[in-house]
């Protein structure tokens, strides 16, 4: 089924609603009106009745009576549509406008002589309203009974007309709402072209375009709010993207250029065998730190979509630290750094990617700890999380750097590749992607030349 | 040995064959699948050494062919990409082992090693020897020009490694591996140290100099000149 458009299909609704509305209402008004016509039909009846009635009596007196027929025809019959007809109880026909036979009841009528019955009936086409009553016929004379009658057709010819009329305004009505509907729904709908006109302006160069929540109705503020909050997270991710991709280009100038002159110095005239091993030797140390940069900017760059855990085991985390201090060993022996740790606790995920991430952690306190520093880990297995605490002694780190301190490329002595061991400088990034992708936590406090990474792994 | 390289970059196919070459390998090259699974199938191999995007049928497929007709030559393969799901299907498909470009000279020379090595049940040694360094794998002792050295479990290790490897250019990473279990790029620092500690208890005391750093690709034990 094809999508409506909001504007149609509101227009539509308000179209069936007004059709709704305006058919009851017109059935409503033609019932009115025929009843009306039903009361007046009778009113007139009984009228005729009564006048006839009371010219009936009158009749009694005076020696010389004018029959009834006469003062009928004189007085009563002026009008076309009614029919007059008086019976005597006795069968007889006293006088009768029309031809039509009326069926009264007669037992009835003479029953209840001075009461108005009523009735319809059909004769062929036409049909008739008609109403009756049994009176006295005076001094010894028989009763009598007065019947009158109207003929309807009139009336149906003209609620005919009246319906057709009706119906034609109906019409012409359902077209004038639905058409005031359609420019309601327009008009309501107003805010929905402003937000589109606005996201139509968002661009990869103009993220920073929002749609203005204020002056949006409520019921659509907080769709804009998500939107908004959706284009935060663009933008955000976007940037990152850009900075990311600028810091790659920065990254790999230093040690290409050097690679580059390297070579070039080095073709410009002959030298010793030894020579060119040197340099050769010398390129292969800058071309496996390029390598091992785009390991890590590949590695990065798939957590971004969400890394898979490749494997999910349960294991030992003090264990794992065991083999990390013997890994280390030589190397913190050396620095004169001692590594200790306490606790310990399970935890389930791939447990290379977990000995990556402690593995930078420790190689980075090993770089910053001074002779004689110690790093400390500490596993406690809490209640709802596993954590693990790896603290060094060193130079505290400045708030302004904690903030940026797990962002890619990021050194906060900004001696950028002036050291030979130093890092890819990717080190904290992977390691933050590793513990996010277990649905972890890091953190890290730096206070009092004591530095804390804290790892924090949900069961 | 005779090895059969595939592989189409042509840079990277010359470099290999003339460094597997130079290591005493006899190395033919096929720079498309089809002369790949030709040479493969008539020609008897040692171990083929199979990139994955190649034109005309690609690592996949040349692999499939080749198990298919129940040839059995080792196979390492070569990728560019570094997914998990590229590693299992190579796996899967019959590779014995791979390699993610860009890699090491050095680790592709000790991962074919270790392949040939594989499938030649040779027996156990109990004591490794080279010049006047002696190692007892059972005593877990070291002797050199006769005197006892005492070195911890890693130092032990490592000089095991060395020793079963005589005159392999070991890769950092490969030590890392072998020696730590650590199978991932980490501080390389550490094979550093670790090895200048080895040395300075097994080579430094004494004229022989057994340990020597092939310098951008890693440590070698062999007696030298």
């Amino acid at each position: 089924m094809p999508i409506v458009s909001l504007t149609t299909r509101l227009t539509l609704l308000f179209a069936l609603v007004s059709i709704a509305v305006f058919a009851s209402l017109g059935f409503l008004i033609k019932h009115s009106i025929e009843e009306h016509f039903v009361a007046q039909d009778f009113a007139e009846l009984d009228d005729k009745i009564r006048t006839t009635a009371n010219l009936v009596k009158n009749l009694k007196t005076g020696e010389n009576p004018p029959s009834i027929h006469e003062v009928m025809e004189n007085t009563v019959v002026d009008h076309d549509s009614i029919i007059i007809k008086i019976d005597s109880s006795s069968g007889g026909q006293l006088f009768a406008s029309g031809p039509i036979a009326f069926p009264f009841n007669k037992t009835q009528l003479l029953n209840k002589p001075g009461q108005i019955q009523r009735t319809a009936w059909n004769e062929g086409d036409i049909r008739y309203r008609g109403a009756a009553m049994a009176i006295a016929g005076g001094d010894g004379r028989p009763r009598l009974i007065l019947s009158a009658a109207i003929e309807t057709t009139r009336h149906r010819v003209f609620m005919q007309q009246f319906a057709k009329e009706l119906s034609g305004l109906m019409v012409a009505a359902t077209l004038f709402s639905a058409l005031l509907g359609w420019l309601v729904a327009r008009q309501g709908l107003a805010p929905l072209r402003l937000m589109r006109a606005k996201a139509k302006s968002v661009t990869a160069t103009r993220l920073d375009q929002r749609l203005p929540v204020e002056t949006i109705p409520a019921e659509l503020a907080t769709l804009a709010q998500e939107l908004n909050r959706m284009f935060d997270r663009l933008e955000e991710s976007f940037s990152r993207l850009t900075h990311f991709s600028s810091d790659i280009a920065h990254e790999l100038r230093t040690p290409i250029s050097n690679l580059m002159t390297q070579t070039q110095v080095s073709l410009s005239r002959a030298r010793s065998t030894q020579e060119y091993q040197e340099i050769l030797a010398s390129n292969v140390e800058e071309l496996e730190k390029l390598s091992r940069m785009i390991s890590d900017m590949l590695f990065l760059a798939k957590a971004e979509h969400g890394l898979e855990l490749p494997s999910r085991e349960h294991f030992a985390l003090e264990l794992e630290i065991v083999k990390l201090f013997d890994f280390y060993e030589a190397l913190a022996d050396e620095r004169q750094v001692r590594m200790q740790m306490q606790g310990s606790g399970e935890l389930i995920g791939d447990r290379l990617m977990i000995d990556r991430a402690i593995s930078n952690l420790l190689s980075n306190a090993i770089r910053y700890t001074p002779e004689d520093g110690l790093i400390d880990l500490h596993i406690e297995q809490g209640i709802d999380a596993l954590t693990l605490t790896i603290c060094n002694e060193g130079k505290t780190i400045p708030e302004q750097d904690l903030t940026y301190l797990f962002d890619r490329f990021y050194r906060c002595d900004q001696a950028r590749g002036h050291n030979e061991t130093e890092g890819t400088g990717l080190g904290l990034s992977i390691t933050r992607a590793i513990v996010n992708a277990h649905g972890g936590h890091i953190s890290v406090k730096s206070a009092n030349n004591r530095t804390c990474f804290t790892l924090s792994f949900p069961h | 040995m005779k090895l059969l390289i595939v592989e189409d970059e042509v840079k990277t196919g010359d470099y290999l064959q003339q460094g597997l070459g130079e290591a005493g390998f006899n190395a033919d090259l096929a720079r498309t699948g089809l002369d790949g699974l030709n040479l493969a199938m008539n020609q008897p191999y040692d171990l083929i050494i199979l990139d994955v995007m190649l034109p005309e049928l690609d690592g996949w497929q040349l692999l499939q062919a080749i198990r298919k007709r129940g040839n059995e030559v080792p196979v390492l393969f070569l990728t560019a990409r570094d997914e998990v799901d590229d590693r299992v299907r190579g796996l899967e498909l019959g590779a014995d082992d791979y390699l993610i470009k860009p890699f090491a000279f050095s680790e592709l020379l000790a991962r074919i090693r270790s392949l040939l090595r594989r499938g030649r049940s040779s027996q156990e040694p109990t004591r490794l020897q080279v010049a006047d360094l002696e190692l007892d794998l059972v005593k877990r002792r070291v002797l050199k020009a006769g005197e006892r050295i005492d070195l911890t479990a890693k130092e032990f290790a490592l000089l095991e490694l060395m020793m079963r490897r005589e005159g392999e250019v070991l890769p950092r990473s490969l030590i890392a591996s072998q020696v730590w279990d650590m199978n991932f790029d980490s501080d390389t620092n550490v094979i550093e140290v670790a090895v200048r500690r080895l040395r300075a208890k097994v080579d430094d005391p004494y004229p022989r100099k057994l340990i020597h750093t092939v310098r951008g690709m890693g440590y070698v034990l062999e007696e030298r000149d």
